[in-house]
């Protein structure tokens, strides 16, 4: 028997893994020409990359100790993650198209 | 008209607001679930001086992965959940232990298990595990790598009693099942070189969390003619040149790509495969390599572990390819294949250790400097825990791994992940470095169990009232990020002039 938490928790995911993917793609495509210039200029960019990573590592550590702290359940922070999801995905979005219609005027005015 | 397009806004907004508060109550209903994360890994369980471990994989877990595919591994009747990474079908590695005691050392190898793998066989069961006991353990080998990637003595090569392991007819590593050899004993392994293939591995970070614990050649079958020795420590001078770079170019992230290599041992040259990926970083310095055909300039590609396949069949041939930090190559020598039943030595990112003592997680470390033999002891090695919660975090967060080229998406991504990893990662206690003049580690503890144990019955009602404000002002910001997106008296109306 399928529990309406686990329906709603599909529903999640799967609206979270097509944003998640998009917002990926997009900025993956846009960030591509920066990652070859730092790749190919940057002698110790694993080194580099590796120490963002850590970075990012710690704050994702602090952030759960905090919210543990804060008493911040589990179904608070999915809500949060949808919203923000949305808010990147539609921000993303959005921005993509304004600089497609402007360049499109620019080439065709 | 203008009433109904507020009525329509009206009924949207009430709509929108519906479905979200009935996410946040259905979700809701799972508050405080956190047993579907592997943070809850237990190290080696080494109790009466024994350790089994065995693994099932599934892929039915409601565990939910931000990226990739998730598995379930059985150990000791708890389940861990993994993520494998399959986006750009890059092979996120997971980790899976092997270990066995030999001499009051005990040696513990990861294998690795990429999505490909995962994903192209069927997996029922199999079993890592060995009993420590130096006479009657046995360990249940997880070999059949191909040939060009042979982490196991071929059968030609291994005692009749162990043969075969597997087929090593098939392009990529094969994991089955494999029956209990309770027959089989560390010493076994040691003397019939059984234990080769409980290699070092790594998770997806480039933690050096790995053990090497192998002198693996295989008799009278390498080096080539004229060198009888049997210790790759004598094979100093081996050096590995693609013979055509073009042939290196992995540029895709998580292929698998091979290419063929010349060695020089001396004077000689022989034709050797490497099974390239992305993980390790090789540069050649052309001073040293000065043969026909070496390009001049230093190149750049990557290498797994070092087992090469040559004709004559011969294992863990290492290398040392150390440069500095700052990218320039030390002198010729340190690019010498190097390795001894010890230590293997990777510079850089990439490190692998014999552990020599568990209680402090140390190793022996050596390597050559300018023709020297340099070893140190490093202590405080990265623990399997950390490795694998390290890994799940960083696959939660960034969605990527040491290969994937991906350093400024992953951090405009990281509020992504960093939300769901929020969700997907448990509390760990959080070690503040020493304090100055002070000494001693100060922990944080995680509040909740003192919350429990102070708060009693009255913590689900705080913590409800918490979360019910958050998500209140939550709600209110998404009304008011609607309300300034679509406002209707604020939109740009383009007037045609006439």
């Amino acid at each position: 028997m399928i529990q309406p938490s686990e329906i709603s928790e599909g529903i999640s995911e799967f609206l979270y893994n097509i944003l998640s993917v998009f917002a990926t793609t997009v900025i993956n495509i846009l960030t591509a020409p920066i990652e070859f210039i730092f790749m190919s200029t940057m002698p110790n960019y694993y080194q580099f990359r590796y120490f963002l990573q850590e970075c990012l590592l710690r704050l994702t550590q602090v952030g759960i100790y905090l919210c543990d702290a804060l008493m911040i359940e589990k179904g608070t922070i999915l809500f949060l993650e949808l919203v923000l999801t949305c808010f990147i995905t539609v921000s993303l979005t959005s921005w993509v198209i304004k600089i497609v219609v402007k360049w499109w005027h620019y080439i065709v005015p | 008209m203008k009433t109904l397009k507020n009525d329509t806004r009206y009924i949207i907004k009430r709509v929108l607001i519906g479905v979200l508060i009935a996410i946040v109550l259905f979700n809701a209903r799972k508050c405080g679930v956190y047993a579907d994360t592997i943070s809850s890994y237990k190290n080696f369980n080494l109790t009466n001086n024994k350790l089994n471990a065995t693994w099932t994989v599934n892929t039915s877990s409601s565990f939910t992965c931000n990226y990739g595919t998730k598995y379930t591994f059985e150990y000791d009747t708890t389940q861990y959940n993994v993520c494998i990474n399959n986006r750009n079908s890059s092979p996120l590695n997971i980790t899976i232990f092997n270990a066995f005691l030999y001499n009051d050392n005990i040696y513990i190898s990861y294998l690795p298990i990429t999505s490909t793998i995962f994903n192209s066989l069927n997996y029922t069961k199999y079993n890592l595990s060995y009993a420590t006991d130096n006479v009657t353990g046995r360990i249940e080998v997880v070999t059949n790598y191909d040939n060009n990637q042979n982490i196991g003595a071929s059968p030609d090569n291994m005692a009749p009693n162990y043969q075969p392991y597997g087929n090593y007819n098939n392009k990529f590593i094969n994991i089955t099942s494999y029956p209990t050899r309770s027959d089989l004993t560390a010493t076994d392994l040691i003397t019939n070189n059984l234990y080769e293939d409980l290699s070092l591995i790594y998770t997806n970070t480039n933690k050096p969390v790995y053990i090497n614990n192998t002198e693996i050649v295989p008799p009278s079958t390498f080096p080539p003619s004229g060198y009888s020795e049997l210790s790759l420590k004598d094979y100093q001078g081996v050096v590995f040149v693609p013979k055509n770079y073009n042939d290196i170019q992995c540029s895709v992230v998580g292929d698998l790509c091979n290419t063929t290599f010349d060695y020089y041992y001396q004077e000689e040259i022989k034709e050797a495969y490497f099974p390239l990926d992305n993980r390790f970083n090789i540069r050649f310095n052309s001073d040293f390599l000065n043969s026909p055909g070496v390009p001049s300039e230093l190149k750049s590609t990557y290498f797994p572990i070092s087992q090469v396949s040559v004709n004559e069949t011969f294992y863990y041939a290492f290398m040392i390819y150390n440069y500095t930090n700052d990218g320039s190559p030390l002198d010729p020598e340190t690019y010498y294949a190097y390795g001894d039943a010890k230590v293997w030595y990777d510079s850089t990112l990439w490190n692998y250790y014999l552990v020599d003592d568990f209680n402090t997680w140390s190793a022996n470390v050596c390597y050559m400097l300018d023709g020297n033999e340099v070893c140190t002891t490093i202590s405080g090695l990265p623990t399997l825990k950390d490795a694998i919660e390290q890994a799940q975090l960083e696959d939660n967060i960034l969605g990527t791994h040491v290969g994937d080229l991906n350093l400024f998406s992953s951090i405009i991504r990281f509020p992504l992940g960093f939300v769901q990893s929020l969700s997907s990662e448990s509390c760990t206690a959080i070690q503040l470095p020493p304090l100055p003049f002070i000494g001693g580690n100060i922990s944080l503890p995680c509040m909740s169990l003192i919350y429990q144990q102070v708060l009693g019955i009255y913590q689900p009602v705080i913590s409800g009232f918490i979360n019910f404000i958050i998500i209140y002002y939550l709600i209110l910001a998404v009304i008011k990020f609607y309300n300034r997106t679509f406002d209707p008296s604020k939109a740009e109306i383009e007037v045609i002039d006439l």
